[in-house]
């Protein structure tokens, strides 16, 4: 028959019908009503294995890739040094292959690696509990202003105005037909931060809480605590990027009352932002409210430690329509990597990588304060990433540059129609970045009329 | 180490009771750069003092630790793995290669357009062949999973609605056999649920649905072929009562692997559907996720879709996003999709072709069947009627011995079988919800009815034995209740 995933030979297609009593394959799709029978997919025929790889190739090869450039582009998406270990361990078939642990005596690896996880996430973001992970930074920020409007049953939630744009559209698209008010708060214009007294006069006592970013969009590290000070009824979600939580004080010990974030920086590929995993902890009195899966500790019947899936009765498929969340799954082979990675790094390797990350961001964003047509626009403190106001079109400049075999900067006009945003581009750095593609990029942008 | 571990196991540690101070697993770059030190770039207040407890341990520690866990799964490259309304299929390694290419990898989702041109075509081409299998007129790739599909496709029918000032359509209609993402789908997108029992026969019961339907009711949701694995023959009728009612259509695609090739989602009326690419495309599930939930739409819901669109230039045949859609219901997640496993889903069409694609459905549904008319030798069948893709055998009568259908599945465990989904749907009280696949061969078929014909034997003659199953698993039945009354969800260092 030819089709190599398709074990069956003619001969045992023949003893199965006949085992049945039926004559032809035909017969077993007796039910489908004549008129809407298909006859032919007008799809074209299947390709041996050597011809898939050649128009996968063709495909792959027509794509610039981050390999082959030095990249300077973040917007929640980063490239770090990721240990080879990774993926080799990750691809194994009893990881990849295993589906959601439904037999726990059957799934202590992938329980074990969750438990595991959880411990880590809650460790990097001073949290007492949180999932086994959503399904990316974007959806756990939707989730967390869902979660924060169950707990105070409020229908009003506020958001800063830097937060993520496509965070804020999905906490938007999420809001809408739950009768949910989305409102908004500015940032200062100069130094990139939220100012207290203008987010107190937005969140009202009719606000569920408020979600910040730390770091924010624009890369600037939110004074969260004075943010928390100035309104404290309101639960305080907290959008965090756990590579700058490695240097950064953990959201939980400033106040935080849930903690969302993007963990693809934790040892995940950029893949068109495709390889993302959403974080989710909070306080343990939250534990209910929480959606997505949760695992526990428990002990077998011979006394033995072992793991389990946890308060599925919060779960669509015990619950169905008053379930907290339509969650089914978890990014779990995302997460899987994350714990890698965090595994590999351990305590004193996610400081080295913050810092070094940190320090190379600031290095190049003190040779642009050198340079004529370009300048950092905002003052406050900021973690890997910054805006730049540039003379040179940010779209000229990055064309240029890729040109060069440099990506980035990210023009901000891509996300804004505010013309305050018409000359400003976004720069970010990591650990990967060498210091001389740094030199490399500060060279080229003088050059850029 | 303790003599107690079962099997072939390296330890019973956690990761952190493996950490020793000043063990590395690491190195980057020695480019740290200090004349930027803490203090120079970050407000005192902001300076973590505290560390995050992270493990401290070797490379070989960690590969070692991990590996060995690896060993604890049953996973489909282990073993047999019929879980019903999972479609468990083998996941093709070329995948694999092929989504590990360095120019998939490795692209920043906000390149410039220019610079991604092949990953644009790999997404387009994929929305072309979907719409060709399943008879839509227009698909995203965004969803994240099946449940972020139906959320997508119920987000779109709410858009529908209040675009055309439509504002009465406040319920959803959902058989009682559905998954549980139906109703909590529909829920996120503020809908009341209406649930309508099923027919003796396992049916939609064409005479509730009329009852139910009204002016008030924005959609309704359907599995076809259902969750007992049966064609809901009478589509044709409830497509058009709907339609009549001002109803949307909801296919959920979970059950696709079944009538690939044989009829289409799109000529049967359905107005929406998402896809279950990690069932029906073959691409793992890892552990759970991520999949990928593609929708499907007919023309009348093309403009909600989630933005960006990818389009074809159709003069230059370039490749563009068009995040300009004014009717959009806006974005589902960040960025594109879970682009790592729209590399694979296309992997695999290219590889099945139309014809291929066709072939899986055939096969499975042969498998199933082949497997139904063998175990209802045996076990109560309530539907034995030709099934699709699965069945549903019920354990009720077991009972009389004491014993549930959980004690079945856990003495599956015990012969390297992962058991069926059970307890689902939950129309049939004990269910046992069994589905091969096509990628199984009739030995591996036959060693399963074999397997479970010995277990409902056991459960007669000898039901304590059967109760203490499994016995040689890493671990035994584990305490659920107490872990959930007090639940330990992370560890703490022993100080």
């Amino acid at each position: 028959m030819g089709y190599r995933y398709i074990p069956h030979s003619e001969d045992e297609v023949r003893a199965m019908l006949q085992r049945m009593g039926l004559q032809k394959i035909e017969d077993l799709f007796s039910d489908i009503p004549d008129r809407f029978r298909l006859e032919k997919l007008a799809l074209p025929e299947g390709k041996v294995e050597a011809d898939v790889i050649r128009q996968m190739n063709d495909w792959s090869k027509s794509n610039l890739n981050a390999n082959e450039c030095a990249i300077f582009m973040g917007g929640g998406i980063y490239q770090h040094l990721i240990p080879s270990a990774i993926p080799f361990i990750a691809e194994r078939g009893e990881f990849l292959t295993a589906y959601t642990p439904y037999q726990p005596e059957v799934s202590q690896g992938s329980l074990q690696v969750f438990f595991e996880f959880q411990t880590m996430i809650c460790e990097l973001t001073g949290m007492e509990v949180g999932n086994a992970s959503m399904y990316d930074g974007a959806s756990a920020a939707a989730e967390a202003m869902l979660m924060a409007c169950r707990i105070k049953r409020k229908m009003k939630f506020a958001v800063s105005e830097a937060i993520h744009p496509e965070y804020l559209e999905v906490i938007r698209t999420v809001a809408e037909p739950m009768g949910i008010e989305i409102v908004t708060f500015p940032y200062n214009r100069e130094t990139g931060m939220t100012e207290p007294e203008e987010m107190k006069a937005v969140v009202t006592e009719a606000c569920a809480g408020f979600l910040v970013g730390y770091p924010n969009f624009f890369g600037i590290i939110e004074d969260i605590q004075a943010l928390r000070a100035a309104v404290p009824d309101a639960l305080m979600a907290v959008n965090a990027n756990p590579i700058a939580l490695g240097v950064l004080k953990a959201p939980g010990d400033l106040g935080a009352d849930i903690v969302c974030g993007e963990g693809q920086p934790l040892g995940g590929s950029l893949y068109l932002g495709g390889m993302s995993l959403g974080l989710l902890t909070t306080k343990k009195e939250y534990i209910r409210n929480i959606p997505g899966r949760i695992i526990g500790e428990t002990k077998d019947i011979d006394g033995h430690r072992g793991f389990v899936m946890v308060l599925q009765t919060r779960e669509q498929h015990i619950r169905r329509a008053k379930a907290t969340s339509n969650i089914c799954s978890n990014h779990a082979h995302n997460a899987l990597v994350a714990t890698l990675y965090m595994a590999l790094l351990g305590k004193q390797g996610l400081k080295a990588v913050a810092l070094q990350s940190a320090q190379k961001a600031h290095a190049l964003h003190a040779r642009i304060e050198r340079m004529e047509r370009y300048r950092p626009r905002f003052s406050g403190p900021f973690f890997n990433e910054f805006v730049v106001e540039s003379n040179v079109e940010p779209e000229v400049l990055q064309k240029e540059l890729m040109e060069q075999y440099i990506l980035g900067p990210l023009p901000l006009k891509h996300f804004y129609r505010e013309s305050f945003y018409d000359h400003l581009c976004m720069f970010a750095v990591t650990e990967a970045n060498r210091i001389e593609d740094i030199h490399f990029l500060a060279a080229r942008m003088e050059e850029i009329v | 180490m303790s003599e107690r571990l079962s099997g072939y196991r390296l330890d019973d540690k956690l990761i952190f009771e493996k950490s020793e101070t000043g063990h590395t697993g690491y190195d980057i770059p020695a480019e740290e750069i200090p004349e930027f030190s803490l203090q120079d770039m970050f407000p005192e207040a902001y300076i973590r003092s505290r560390d995050a407890e992270l493990p401290e341990v070797s490379e070989v520690d960690v590969v070692r630790h991990y590996t060995n866990l690896s060993k604890l799964n049953h996973s489909v490259d282990n073993g047999f793995y019929p879980l019903g309304s999972c479609t468990m299929k083998y996941n093709p390694k070329l995948n694999e290669a092929v989504a590990a290419l360095e120019g998939f990898q490795q692209i920043h989702p906000y390149q410039p357009e220019s610079s991604i041109q092949g990953a644009l075509a790999l997404m387009y081409e994929l929305q072309e062949a979907l719409k060709i299998v399943s008879g839509m007129d227009a698909v995203t790739l965004q969803p994240a999973a099946g449940a972020h599909g139906e959320y997508t496709g119920m987000r779109m029918i709410y858009a529908y609605h209040q675009d055309r000032r439509d504002f009465e359509r406040k319920k959803v209609i959902v058989p009682d056999s559905a998954h549980g993402t139906n109703p909590a789908s529909a829920a996120m997108c503020g809908y009341e649920i209406v649930e309508i029992p099923s027919t003796e026969d396992g049916r939609v019961n064409i005479a509730e649905l009329k009852k139910a339907l009204g002016p008030d009711i924005a959609a309704i949701m359907l599995t076809n072929p259902n969750t007992l694995g049966l064609f809901e023959n009478e589509i044709c009728e409830i497509a058009q009562m709907a339609h009549e009612a001002g109803a949307l259509l909801y296919y959920d695609g979970a059950n696709f692997n079944a009538i690939m090739g044989k009829v289409r989602p799109g000529d049967m009326g359905f107005d929406v559907m998402h896809f279950n690419v990690h069932k029906t495309f073959s691409t793992p599930h890892g552990m759970g996720g991520p999949g990928s939930g593609p929708v499907g739409v007919k023309a009348v819901l093309q403009p909600y879709l989630p933005v960006p669109v990818i389009e074809k230039h159709p003069e230059n045949g370039v490749y563009w996003c068009n995040a300009k859609r004014p009717k959009s219901i806006g974005k589902v997640r960040a960025y594109f999709g879970n682009f790592n496993v729209l590399i694979r889903t296309m992997a695999y069409i290219l590889s099945m072709g139309g014809e291929g694609l066709k072939m899986a459905s055939e096969m499975a549904v042969l498998n199933a069947n082949y497997l139904r008319v063998q175990i209802a030798e045996f076990l109560d069948v309530p539907h034995n009627e030709i099934c699709m893709h699965e069945f549903v055998a019920d354990g009720t009568r077991l009972k009389e011995w004491g014993i549930k259908t959980l004690d079945i599945a856990k003495g599956l465990l015990d012969y390297g079988i992962h058991p069926p989904t059970i307890y689902f749907p939950l129309i049939v009280h004990e269910a046992v919800m069994i589905e091969p696949t096509e990628t199984e061969t009739k030995d591996t078929l036959d060693r399963f009815v074999t397997v479970l014909k010995k277990l409902v034997d056991m459960a007669k003659r000898s039901p304590e034995r059967l109760k203490e199953a499994p016995t040689t698993t890493p671990v035994r039945r584990l305490d659920e209740t107490s872990a959930t009354k007090n639940p330990v969800v992370r560890y703490h260092k022993k100080a």
